[in-house]
């Protein structure tokens, strides 16, 4: 198996002339080789048996000839009747047994072609074969007894000789003819090997040179030329396949050099909204900051404006108390009423005072939170508080009710500008919003923990964000309230400090005329930013 | 006994050498079994007429007539013996009418041959006899030719009794016609 297989790969790797050539004068030889062997076994099988028929009957003829003499023991006879196998020259000796007992004894014998005398017992009886030719031993009869044996060798080597010459021809013939047939397979093999040879010298200049426009040579309408008609016709598919490429190749490098230009302006203007939006952002919080400073002078305008008559009434009074005194016309009720004047007074100008003091605190801490962006540790509820009453002053007009859901002594470590500010904004979309008829609503905020997180809840019950709207509210510069003052920057604002400075997340669910609910989730004690 | 030729060349010399009394007496038993094998071969090569030999299996009858010597050593020679399917048996005939039923008759003596083979003719006997001469009743006739046992048959007389003598017989005998 293993030589079958390193015949066979040595046999393909051969170039196809070779095994054109070689299965040609092979195929033929074989066929002769075969015819020459069977005709030859046939032929000597033939003599062989010719042969044998012969000294057969030779044997018989003498056997019986012979007889009488044996039984008579007449050896000159004997000799006398097997000498005339001279006229036959194939036979090289005769030789009488005469019957022992129970063995044999050479009686008479006749010798000729110069081999050796007869042995002096018969063999076996039957045909022996040896290297000159064959000895066949019958007994000898008389009327069916068995009265001796007699062997005659004949020889076969002109037999082998003839036989040899056959060979010797068939030989020359087989040499002849594989010489022929190759001249014919060397003269034949351009015709069936050339076309392929042709068309594989056709492709390997194509794979080399990368040049498609070639084609091959059309030797002839068998399978091989029809294969070279694919060929060129795959050739030619693939030179229109090869332009198409070329062709959209181009359109595309022109694509992406427009694409790639366009890309760079689409760059620089994303660069530029980017800058924009954070001036804007910036301008917004700073706006909001004055919207702040702005509310903190009308809410401290009121306790310092109503000081301010207070202790007016009581300048009057201890002006007209002093003018009575001079003029000696102070009476014991006049002091008494300017007593009670001053103490009024006193009290509503300390009252005011003090309160103009709280307003101050509260709105210093909540402007510092939200330009500083300090992190610090607060009071949520407390907070909130303080966040709300910043916004007293926009909020108390409106006559909305603001309820405040928020357990006491709830810590958080935060940043409470942004805080502040998302609250901020929150109220200010619903005042702004929520309640266009100007009837009276509902804002709530809630807090509560939840593991280490803090979840807020801020809600109005106003007329709710349309489903198309409310994919778009946290997009910077959406609003649908331009002219009147939104600037779409508001729940943005929100969305970035909620996500980036708190470390939260934000949903929002809104439904028409029932309102809309925000919840802020984040942590109560945020993590060191890294 | 290797050689035939050597053992036919001692027989024959020893027939011939008669010196020793002792060793004459072997050479004569010597001779009488070749004698007696002789007429046992003869039965192999003659046929004798279907109303003598009527089957395949019928038996031969040799008759040895005038010595009583040969016709022991005879019987010795034919004893188990047969001719393909046809047994064989010896008679010493005590008149003429045993003689017709012989198939083979050898008469030993020379006295009174003549009127016995005269006697026995027509009844399709294979005679033999050792006489000087040949007998025109007489089929087959042996004698000695240097110092060999030969025979001679007389084709008329193997006519007239019907005896069919194979022609590798008659190669080897002499022939004569009385």
């Amino acid at each position: 198996m293993f030589t079958r297989n390193r015949f066979l790969r040595q046999f393909s790797n051969q170039p196809i002339r070779r095994k054109l050539t070689l299965l040609m004068a092979l195929s033929s030889s074989v066929g002769l080789i075969l015819s020459g062997i069977a005709l030859i076994s046939y032929a000597w099988s033939t003599a062989r048996n010719t042969a044998i028929r012969d000294v057969q009957s030779v044997s018989q003829i003498s056997a019986n000839s012979t007889s009488a003499a044996l039984v008579f023991g007449d050896v000159i006879a004997a000799r006398e009747l097997l000498s005339a196998l001279r006229s036959k020259p194939e036979v090289d000796s005769a030789c009488l047994y005469a019957e022992d007992g129970d063995a044999s004894l050479l009686f008479a014998e006749y010798v000729q072609n110069g081999v050796e005398p007869c042995p002096p017992t018969a063999a076996a009886v039957g045909i022996h074969e040896h290297l000159r030719g064959l000895s066949l031993v019958r007994e000898v009869e008389q009327n069916g007894d068995r009265i001796g044996w007699l062997q005659v060798q004949v020889n076969l080597q002109p037999l082998t000789h003839s036989l040899l010459v056959q060979v010797g021809i068939t030989i020359a013939i087989l040499a002849a003819s594989f010489a022929v047939s190759l001249g014919i397979a060397w003269l034949m093999q351009p015709a069936l090997a050339g076309p392929i040879l042709d068309l594989a010298n056709v492709a390997r200049r194509i794979s080399e040179s990368g040049d498609y426009s070639l084609r091959a040579r059309r030797l002839g309408a068998d399978e091989v030329g029809r294969l070279g008609d694919d060929f060129n016709s795959m050739l030619d598919q693939i030179a229109v396949r090869d332009r198409d490429i070329e062709t959209a190749r181009d359109a595309l490098s022109r694509q992406v050099s427009e694409k790639t230009a366009a890309n760079k302006e689409l760059l620089e203007a994303l660069d530029r909204l980017k800058q924009t939006q954070a001036q804007l952002v910036q301008s917004e919080r700073l706006a909001s900051l004055g919207g702040l400073v702005a509310g903190v002078a009308h809410e401290i305008n009121t306790p310092v404006g109503v000081g301010v008559t207070a202790a007016s009434t009581l300048q009057d009074r201890a002006l007209d108390l002093e003018q009575a005194y001079k003029t000696d016309t102070l009476r014991r009720s006049d002091l008494e009423r300017f007593v009670e004047v001053a103490r009024e007074s006193s009290n509503i100008i300390l009252r005011n005072l003090q309160r103009a003091a709280d307003l101050i605190q509260s709105f210093k801490q909540v402007a510092v939170d939200q330009s500083s962006g300090e992190r610090r540790r607060f009071d949520l509820r407390n907070y909130i508080d303080e966040v709300l009453l910043s916004l007293a002053p926009r909020t108390k007009k409106t006559g909305h009710r603001i309820v405040v859901d928020c357990p006491p002594d709830l810590e958080v470590d935060s940043y409470p500008g942004a805080l502040a500010q998302v609250l901020t904004n929150f109220v200010s979309n619903s005042l702004l919003h929520a309640f266009p008829d100007g009837h009276n609503g509902e804002l709530r905020i809630s807090a509560q923990r939840s593991g280490d997180w803090i979840d807020l809840h801020y809600s109005d019950n106003g007329t709710g964000i349309p489903p198309d709207d409310l994919k778009r509210i946290y997009d910077p510069f959406f609003t649908t309230k331009r002219g009147s003052g939104g600037s779409g920057l508001g729940l943005h604002i929100v969305y970035n400090l909620v996500q980036q400075i708190l470390g939260g997340t934000i949903e929002v669910a809104s439904e028409i005329g029932a309102g809309t609910r925000f919840t802020v989730r984040f942590p109560a004690h945020l993590k060191s930013k890294s | 006994m290797t050689d035939p030729r050597a053992f036919i060349a001692a027989l024959v010399v020893s027939i011939a050498c008669t010196a020793a009394p002792l060793r004459a007496q072997a050479a004569e038993a010597l001779e009488l079994q070749v004698r007696a094998a002789f007429l046992f071969n003869l039965a192999r090569f003659v046929n004798w007429p279907p109303d003598k030999v009527p089957n395949t299996s019928s038996t031969i009858t040799i008759c040895v007539a005038g010595d009583a010597e040969f016709a022991a050593t005879v019987r010795e020679t034919i004893h188990g013996k047969s001719v393909g399917a046809h047994g064989l048996t010896l008679q010493v005939p005590a008149n003429s009418s045993d003689l017709a039923r012989c198939h083979i008759a050898y008469f030993g003596e020379d006295t009174g041959l003549k009127d016995m083979l005269t006697a026995v003719s027509g009844n399709h006997v294979l005679t033999v006899h050792s006489a000087p001469a040949a007998q025109p009743a007489g089929v087959v006739r042996l004698y000695l030719e240097e110092r060999r046992i030969r025979f001679e048959v007389n084709t008329g007389a193997a006519g007239r009794e019907q005896l069919q003598l194979s022609s590798k017989l008659l190669s080897l005998a002499q022939l004569v016609n009385l």
